[in-house]
């Protein structure tokens, strides 16, 4: 599956992605003025690709997908670009037509499951309403009681969450994490059927408790070969997991690897010492330090975003933007070192 | 070696509408001056309330703690000023943990009048400034700074500063970089080591990040639903883990390299979750999620036991001790 989708995407992009978003720049009204968080992302997923995004808090993955769901709070503004889902652009599409794709086309599973589940019902309402409004269930049918029960039981099963029935009975507040969690990514299937987006699912439990999460994700979307973009800080749960990786850097996408290129060859300043940074169980830690700084939104860098914390960073770094340059195939990066090699 | 600090069957129990919660069951544990002492577990296991009782947040419910030799299973109101004031503690998220409306020299000179170790302003001020300078923030950019204007790394690093002021001997760090992105991270680890060295600190790392464990403890203590399960140098637990649940948590971390994934115990599956306090397993508590179970782990309660003196390695598990 993952290699005909490259194939196919190394003969002249003869086939159109599922998920093509362009330019997108989008910011935030805030009081001491208006931020500009994403700037300039490109960005696409084919069917049945699993991408990864990966950066540092506050670099702008939340807001990414909130964007292509369009369910950023009211002071967000979105100055240009197009996210072109299977043909619709969605920042552009009709209510009825961007609610249907939320309904039965993108599911979204979110960091917290205990503020993403609400707490004043039972697991049985909340399953019970996404699958009436979902078109998981067949519109020719009669949706009865009886049905939505064993539509969630069934569905509940499948996220490995034992005592289906007891879970079905419960409020949120009265299942652990991971049992939450499982809840969240069942509700989320029932929209699912062509992109799962999930922002940071396993950053709330766990060791343990992550490992199971991520490899009942990795069986469900290879069985419902759902495309997926896996949203992380954790540079580990994206090895085995995704087929390709952006990295984002205060709103910037700087490098676009397939995984294993990114893993043995990374080339953006900020992604080598991403890897450099993680911690590593054989006991050798080859990390550097970088000056921490918060990204300042509202007078963000002219050049390139980076620059501020790069050891490398020359004058042009700071006045004028880079732009992606491809590597080898399929592996862009963007920094002006780059370009001087 | 010295012993700073030791446990005797420690316990702490919650009352709540539900039963007694049992957060912690009975642990002892010793720790030597100079190094860092790692509790790793996963939520539940009873790290925090083990930390929390050592400063003196909590009271045991039983059993002792021995802070060089004096017993102060007491909470800290009831402890000496002087003991008070040599065992710290630094929070997990340093965000929640400093007030908002103060000035960051006033977050970092307050133990310090608490504790009447400056005598006026003008010597607070210059402690402060010593203070900050140790932990790599420019005192002149930072003193008149409020929390919210700072990022993560730099408020854990105040709170490092809070918890140095006291001139403590044993600081309880309480997964301090857990609420940290990865390059952060290296940075309070790589300062904490400094201050280690150059101070000759004692810590208490709480944590469930086993990476960092491996690369910043030199003992590891791994607890579950409030006992402790093993006990052993960093480098014996890494390549040698004999408790089922210590291979479970090494084999779940998500590596990056090959070399780390050699280095991995042999494959535990995870499965299940850490069962309720309230109402631990009998017998051996992991019992219910290992894959190696026995008829005998599921009644008698294996024992905390010296299986290599040399290496000083103490497991608590039938299958180990039945070798």
């Amino acid at each position: 599956m993952v290699l005909k989708t490259f194939s196919l995407k190394s003969d002249g992009d003869s086939v159109e992605p599922l998920l093509r978003i362009k330019n997108l720049s989008v910011g935030y009204k805030t009081h001491e003025g208006v931020t500009k968080v994403l700037d300039n992302v490109n960005m696409y997923v084919y069917r049945g690709e699993k991408v990864g995004l990966i950066g540092e808090s506050g670099a702008g993955k939340t807001t990414l997908l909130n964007t292509i769901l369009r369910i950023l709070p009211p002071n967000a503004r979105v100055f240009r670009g197009e996210i072109v889902f299977n043909g619709v652009d969605l920042l552009r599409a009709k209510k009825n037509v961007l609610d249907d794709i939320r309904r039965s086309r993108i599911g979204i599973i979110f960091q917290d499951p205990m503020s993403a589940l609400n707490p004043f019902f039972k697991v049985r309402d909340q399953l019970y309403d996404a699958l009436r409004y979902s078109k998981f269930l067949d519109k020719n049918k009669k949706v009865d009681e009886k049905v939505l029960k064993e539509t969630s039981l069934k569905m509940l099963k499948e996220v490995a969450l034992p005592d289906a029935e007891r879970v079905l009975d419960s409020f949120p507040f009265q299942l652990s994490g991971g049992m939450r969690q499982r809840v969240c990514i069942a509700l989320a299937l029932t929209r699912a059927n062509d992109l799962l987006l999930a922002d940071e699912p396993t950053t709330n439990l766990d060791v343990t408790i992550q490992e199971q999460i991520l490899n009942l994700l990795r069986d469900l979307v290879n069985k419902r070969k759902l495309a997926v973009i896996l949203v992380t800080h954790a540079l580990g749960m994206l090895k085995g997991f995704v087929d390709r990786i952006y990295v984002i850097y205060a709103g910037q996408i700087v490098e676009v690897a397939n995984t294993n290129k990114l893993f043995s060859n990374p080339q953006h300043p900020y992604t080598r010492f991403l890897l450099e940074s993680a911690p590593r169980l054989t006991g050798e830690w080859r990390a550097k330090e970088l000056p921490e700084r918060i990204i300042n939104y509202i007078n963000p860098p002219k050049g390139c975003r980076f620059s501020v914390r790069c050891p490398y960073a020359t004058d042009r770094c700071k006045t004028e933007k880079p732009q992606m340059i491809e590597i080898s195939s399929g592996h862009f990066a963007r920094c002006w070192l780059l370009r001087k090699v | 070696m010295d012993i700073i600090l030791s446990t005797k069957n420690l316990k702490k129990y919650f009352e709540t509408k539900y039963g007694l919660v049992r957060a912690v069951d009975g642990i002892s544990f010793n720790v030597i001056y100079g190094e860092t002492f790692a509790l790793v577990g996963e939520s539940g296991s009873g790290k925090s309330t083990t930390g929390h009782m050592i400063v003196g947040i909590y009271e045991p419910t039983s059993g002792k703690i021995y802070f060089k030799g004096q017993d102060i299973s007491v909470p800290a109101s009831k402890r000496p000023r002087f003991l008070r004031r040599e065992i710290q503690i630094v929070f997990q998220d340093p965000a929640s943990s400093l007030n908002p409306s103060m000035y960051i020299k006033d977050i970092v000179g307050m133990p310090m009048r608490v504790h009447g170790i400056v005598r006026d302003e003008g010597e607070l001020k210059e402690k402060v400034m010593e203070l900050l300078e140790e932990v790599d923030l420019p005192p002149e950019y930072y003193m008149y700074k409020k929390p919210r204007e700072l990022g993560g790394g730099e408020l854990q690093a105040v709170a490092i500063a809070r918890a140095l002021s006291t001139n403590p001997k044993l600081i309880i760090l309480d997964e301090p970089t857990s609420a940290l992105d990865v390059i952060t991270q290296t940075k309070i680890i790589r300062l904490l080591t400094r201050l280690q060295q150059k101070q000759n600190l004692t810590y208490i790392f709480i944590t469930h990040d086993l990476a960092v464990v491996r690369n910043f403890a030199t003992r590891v203590a791994v607890m579950y639903l409030g006992k402790i399960v093993e006990v052993a140098p960093v480098n014996e637990l890494f390549l040698r883990p004999q408790h089922p649940y210590t291979m479970m948590l090494l084999s779940s971390v998500p590596v990056i390299s090959d070399e780390e994934e050699k280095i991995k115990p042999r494959k535990v599956r995870s499965v299940g979750e850490i069962p309720s306090a309230i109402s631990p397993p009998p017998g051996c508590r992991f019992h219910t999620r290992c894959p190696f179970a026995m008829d005998i782990c599921k009644t008698q309660e294996p024992e905390l036991r010296l299986i290599d003196k040399a290496k000083q390695h103490w497991v608590a598990c039938h299958l180990v001790q039945m070798k």
